[in-house]
């Protein structure tokens, strides 16, 4: 159970830091004057436009979706590019490299098969209606 | 390495990628025709099941012990070949194929998304397909959100349904929380084992990863509460695709909200997915006195409370898909006292019930999906008077839901029978057999509830069902499977006792003897 000990201490510091932190700031800060234009999101030092709550074409989130998506897909190619290049670890791990090889090439063939799909399904066309 | 032994899954991988392909070069109007390329990729997967290469002996033995044969092995070591994945890779196929011959009437209704609903339903069997043959916690975990990704797709498949997309978010949500419960258990196992796999791995003599399997048997793992916790949770987390209590909640939302032929795979898929890995987990830890002692009154508890659960929760109910939400829950509860009684009976009894489960179930939501086609409802008091109106339609209905009550001679008695005769083995479980009686009783008054309305009711709906060729086919296999299973149970049942003598669980009760 001692083992565990720096956990709860941890946990423990989290918590104490957190509530310190608001406190102290609670107690020591200035409370400053408040007026309407003081309490608006910051944007670029700019007047506000519009409110937050304003609505953004679809697309922008798919568009990040596939960003990200491919991208960590992509992120794995790098401890299996590690490992290729790392011959007596291929060796050991998997009898025949050939393998190695033939399954990265599968995972770069769906990932293409994936891309295919996203660009049949018009979603990095942006000036139709969808 | 052995890589003819992934045909079936490559088939299915292969196939839904394929099926996603084809679809976007169909033109609109030619769409329909999908569905039969969707239902060759598990009809041809079922017969890649049956080539020889793939029958290779699980376990060889060596210096007088068995153990893991590396020729059914492959990935180096985290893909595994025994006869519990092949029968219950068959089953899934069978319930794959099913289903799509059950969706289709219902995708035509759908504009859109005919192409991905295949392609999912597809590599939601393959997901399935992998759980059947994990063999480390690494691939237990990557399996099942395989399937339970795909899951939260076909749920919410119905976009302009509230209802869907609100059984998709619940499932979304409760799924992402179990997911976390069950990491949290590999990592309290990893922790007090320092491995995550199930068994060791040798190639050419040497030990290339050690397995929790052998550290259990050589003694260097011995119990401890981290180990206990671990495993709890790993149970919790897989208890909610089996729809087992706590994380049993989703349930009847999901199976009401979810377009039909969507619940019906996941009732079978999905919870028989569950099954397989807990049985998975079990066996490692079977050899344990320490472990067993300790989980099998968890488990117990577990099956308890989840089949009064389920059978009490089903009794108000009044639609139809809620009920069978229910019933579904305590059904698990049944497979749960042969999980919990852990001896090669109660583990044969669980097999029989698991396969007899896919096609009951199945027959009913395809009963279910051709009334609602008609009624365009999901209340039960909509099937009145449907012995009249659909007198065959009635009938496969009342032999399904017979059935799934253990009504003999159909194929869900012989399940029962043995799941709850394996808990009488054992002195300490002895009660909980007891509770599974009880059940049987209540389960009973909400299935003659329905079948009840369904004969001595005057009808309210005129609208006759017309019965597709496909849904012809869905109903008359599954009713064979359900009727000769039940005269003639002893072609499963040998089948399954052979599997069960292969795992390595308890050859006798736990202080009882064999009876």
């Amino acid at each position: 159970m001692n083992d565990y000990l720096p956990v709860l201490f941890m946990a423990l510091f989290g918590v104490l830091f957190a509530t310190a932190a608001l406190g102290v700031s609670a107690l020591l800060g200035q409370r400053g004057r408040q007026n309407r234009v003081k309490n608006t999101p910051y944007e670029c030092g700019m007047p506000i436009e519009s409110h937050a709550h304003a609505r953004f074409s679809v697309k922008f989130y798919i568009v990040a979706m596939l960003f990200i998506l491919f991208d960590v897909e992509v992120v794995f190619m790098y401890p299996w590019a590690v490992s290729f290049g790392n011959s007596d670890f291929a060796r050991d791990a998997f009898p025949g490299t050939g393998l190695l090889l033939a399954e990265a090439a599968a995972f770069v063939v769906v990932l293409f098969l994936g891309w295919v799909y996203v660009v049949k399904k018009g979603v990095l066309e942006w000036h139709q209606e969808a | 390495m052995n890589l003819t032994l992934l045909l079936p899954e490559i088939i299915v991988i292969v196939g839904g990628l394929a099926v996603m392909l084809r679809d976007l070069w169909l033109p609109a109007d030619r769409k329909d025709g999908l569905w039969a390329w969707a239902l060759a990729v598990p009809l041809i997967a079922l017969a890649a099941t049956f080539l020889p290469q793939l029958d290779v002996a699980a376990r060889i033995s060596v210096d007088g012990a068995m153990i893991v044969n590396p020729e059914a092995t492959a990935l180096s070591g985290s893909f595994y070949l025994d006869g519990m994945s092949m029968l219950l890779k068959r089953a899934f196929c069978v319930a794959a194929a099913l289903v799509i011959l059950m969706s289709r009437e219902y995708l035509s209704e759908l504009n859109r998304g005919q192409g991905e609903f295949w392609s999912l339903a597809l590599f939601a069997l393959s997901g399935m397909f992998f759980c059947a043959s994990a063999n480390d916690f690494m691939s237990l975990f990557v399996a099942l959100e395989v399937v339970t990704v795909s899951f939260f797709v076909l749920v919410a498949f119905k976009r302009s349904s509230g209802t869907s997309i609100e059984a998709g978010l619940k499932l979304l949500v409760m799924g992402s929380l179990s997911a976390a419960l069950m990491l949290y258990g590999i990592a309290f196992v990893y922790g007090a084992s320092g491995t995550v796999f199930f068994d060791q791995v040798v190639v050419n003599g040497e030990v290339t990863r050690t397995g929790l399997r052998d550290l259990l048997a050589t003694g260097q793992l011995v119990y401890s509460t981290e180990l206990l916790i671990g495993v709890m949770l790993i149970f919790l987390g897989l208890g909610f695709k089996t729809s087992a209590v706590p994380l049993h909640v989703w349930v009847p939302d999901v199976y009401q909200g979810a377009p039909t032929p969507v619940t019906a795979y996941l009732s079978v898929g999905s919870k028989l997915a569950g099954f397989v890995l807990m049985l998975r987990v079990l066996e490692v830890f079977s050899r344990s006195g320490p472990m067993v002692d300790s989980l099998t009154p968890f488990l117990a508890l577990v099956a308890a409370v989840t089949l009064f659960y389920g059978n009490l929760g089903a009794l108000p109910q009044s639609n139809i898909k809620r009920l069978l939400g229910y019933s579904s829950i305590g059904q698990c509860g049944y497979i749960l006292l042969g999980i919990a009684s852990a001896w090669t009976v109660g583990i044969s009894g669980t097999l029989f019930y698991m396969t007899a489960y896919v096609v009951t179930n199945l027959a009913a939501f395809a009963v279910v999906i051709l009334v609602s086609r008609a009624t365009n409802s999901h209340e039960i008091d909509d099937y009145s008077g449907l012995g009249r109106k659909n007198p065959l339609l009635a009938a496969a209905l009342t032999v399904a839901l017979l059935s799934l009550a253990g009504v003999p001679p159909f194929i869900g008695f012989f399940g029962k029978f043995m799941l709850i005769g394996s808990t009488f083995g054992s002195d300490e479980l002895r009660w909980l057999g007891l509770v599974g009686m009880v059940n049987v009783v209540i389960a009973l008054y909400y299935y003659l509830c329905v079948i009840k309305r369904i004969y001595m009711r005057e009808e309210r709906h005129p609208a006759k069902s017309v019965v597709p060729l496909r849904l012809k086919v869905v109903l008359a296999i599954s009713m064979a499977a359900l009727v000769i299973g039940g005269i003639a149970p002893q072609f499963l049942a040998d089948k399954t006792a052979e599997i069960a003598e292969e795992l390595q669980f308890a050859p006798r009760p736990r202080g009882g003897e064999h009876r």
